[in-house]
């Protein structure tokens, strides 16, 4: 691929391992790097292991600027199929998680489901993601921004892939939809926030200005997600129809769903179904 | 600096080098005609999504009825906005004032038309306009529309002001981006009503205008709702 200078990172300096006392080379750490809340992950790029030596996974947790800069590269699309692969592998563990609670047709619907809500959102959320980014400075190509979601949705998935023992737990135990429904929320919202890191080294590499705008984004992208799970619905109870095909506000339908397990204390009945 | 191929009329309307500056090969004519093409592309984008709430008419109505409510704001203050342009020291002809308001825009358009997607969205997942729930959809997507019209307002003035600083970098641009600002939501906010409905009341049909356009203000609107609910609540 040609590669526009104005929209490729610059190559990479690669750090001389430093020698340990048992000889074997090692390479300096940035500090705090492993950190969730690290505002700019590619901010010690200087630093970095050499972009090879990383598991794809450890790269987008530590590094998410290397795999942004692979995307870019003469091995973009084998780095796009590792992404898109974890993507899958992520959300579906995460759907398996959720479909144990109601257990049936949901052990397949709610993976299904999962995945179809994923990636719907990083479709429609995609055009005002290229328009944001392109406003805060970024001079980049459609399918940069577009490798960008995608590296985002890897990231969300791995967050979530990790959740899934923790909401195991809380599935299996609770009996409450909306608890459990309010559990998940909860959880797919931080992971939606962590990954933010993503678009921020992003920026960094396209030489644009964090702004408002890109804060925007992420917040059109959690109520996007937020009314597709309720369009898709049910997801975490169970219906007679694998889609419940009535037109529901997502704040709406939380509160029917609150009020209904409230006077019912039921769990996983048609009338609640998440 | 030369943008991607494909996308160089985005990137300078988005640019921050402005696509109307003081440039001695400037193009002004194209520079204008590729931003009118944007205003109209993105804005009927999104006036389709608006419509879609109610019907497919509407959505056709509203994606012809957005670049007008637009184009039709930016001609009727183009002199207006010139002469305040002048009298607050810009060296600006009437036509560059037209072009910097008609960049912005069209800036306000790309942003609403990538915003579409998002608005479609809601318009097919909540409550429809014949349902019993219609209203509540209805007070949602004009809050939805209000985020998304502040979003694009925002965004395009806050450009608009780098672009102002190009024309004159010794003075400070915010006083005029204001005075513009203000015209322009006092002349639109009335264009639009008198270019009702956008995405439809329940209970009424989806035609292209109301049955007297240009009967009443939207600020005599407000007016009487604010005098009917303080004076006379019943």
């Amino acid at each position: 691929m040609t590669q526009d200078p104005l929209a490729s990172p610059a190559p990479e300096p690669s750090r001389a391992p430093t020698p340990t006392r048992d000889a074997e080379p090692t390479y300096v750490e940035s500090r705090g790097a492993e950190s969730l809340g690290a505002e700019s992950p590619g901010d010690n790029q200087s630093n970095a292991e050499p972009l090879g030596d990383l598991h794809p996974i450890d790269a987008l947790l530590r590094r998410p600027q290397q795999t942004i800069a692979k995307l870019a590269d003469a091995d973009s699309p084998r780095t796009l199929v590792t992404l898109v692969s974890l993507g899958l592998a992520g959300l579906a563990t995460y759907g398996l998680v959720i479909g144990s609670f109601s257990g049936g047709v949901q052990w397949w619907a709610a993976p299904a489901k999962v995945l179809a809500a994923a990636g719907l959102c990083g479709a429609i959320c995609f055009p005002s993601l290229y328009v944001f980014v392109t406003l805060a400075g970024a001079r980049v190509r459609a399918r940069e921004v577009l490798g960008v979601v995608a590296v985002m949705l890897a990231l969300v998935a791995i967050f979530l892939a990790s959740f899934a023992p923790i909401a195991w737990v809380f599935t299996q135990s609770s009996t409450l939809v909306t608890f459990v429904g309010a559990l998940h929320v909860v959880v797919w919202i931080a992971c939606a926030v962590a990954s933010r890191r993503v678009l921020n080294a992003a920026l960094k590499q396209w030489r644009a200005r964090p702004t408002g705008l890109t804060s925007a984004w992420i917040l059109i992208l959690i109520i996007t997600s937020l009314q597709m799970t309720t369009t898709l619905r049910p997801i975490v109870g169970s219906a007679p129809e694998l889609l419940d095909g009535e037109r529901k506000f997502f704040l709406a339908h939380w509160a029917e769903s609150f009020a209904s397990d409230a006077r019912t204390g039921s769990s996983g009945d048609a009338n609640s179904e998440y | 600096m030369q943008a991607p191929g494909e996308l160089s009329c985005l990137n300078e309307l988005c640019g921050d080098s402005g696509p109307f500056a003081a440039r001695p090969d400037g193009d002004a004519r194209r520079r204008t005609r590729d931003a009118v093409l944007w205003l109209v592309a993105g804005s009927s984008a999104y006036g389709a999504a608006m419509g879609a709430w109610s019907s497919f008419e509407l959505s056709l109505y509203a994606a012809i009825k957005l670049p007008v409510l637009l184009v039709a704001t930016a001609g009727v203050n183009a002199l207006a906005n010139g002469v305040v342009a002048r009298a607050a020291g810009y060296r600006l002809s009437l036509g560059d004032a037209l072009r910097v308001v008609v960049a912005a825009f069209a800036l306000a358009g790309i942003v609403l038309g990538s915003l579409a997607p998002v608005v479609l969205l809601f318009d097919r997942t909540v409550p429809a306009p014949w349902s019993p729930a219609a209203w509540r959809s209805h007070d949602l997507l004009g809050v939805l529309h209000v985020a998304a019209i502040a979003i694009a307002g925002t965004a395009a003035v806050v450009r608009q002001r780098r672009w102002l600083a190009e024309f004159a970098p010794r003075r400070e641009p915010g006083a005029l981006a204001f005075a513009w600002l203000a015209l322009n939501l006092f002349v639109g906010a009335q264009l639009a009503w008198n270019l009702r409905p956008w995405f439809g009341s329940p209970g009424m049909a989806s035609e292209f205008l109301r049955e007297h356009p240009f009967d009443g203000t939207c600020y005599e609107s407000v007016f009487r709702l604010v005098a009917q609910s303080t004076f006379d609540p019943k």
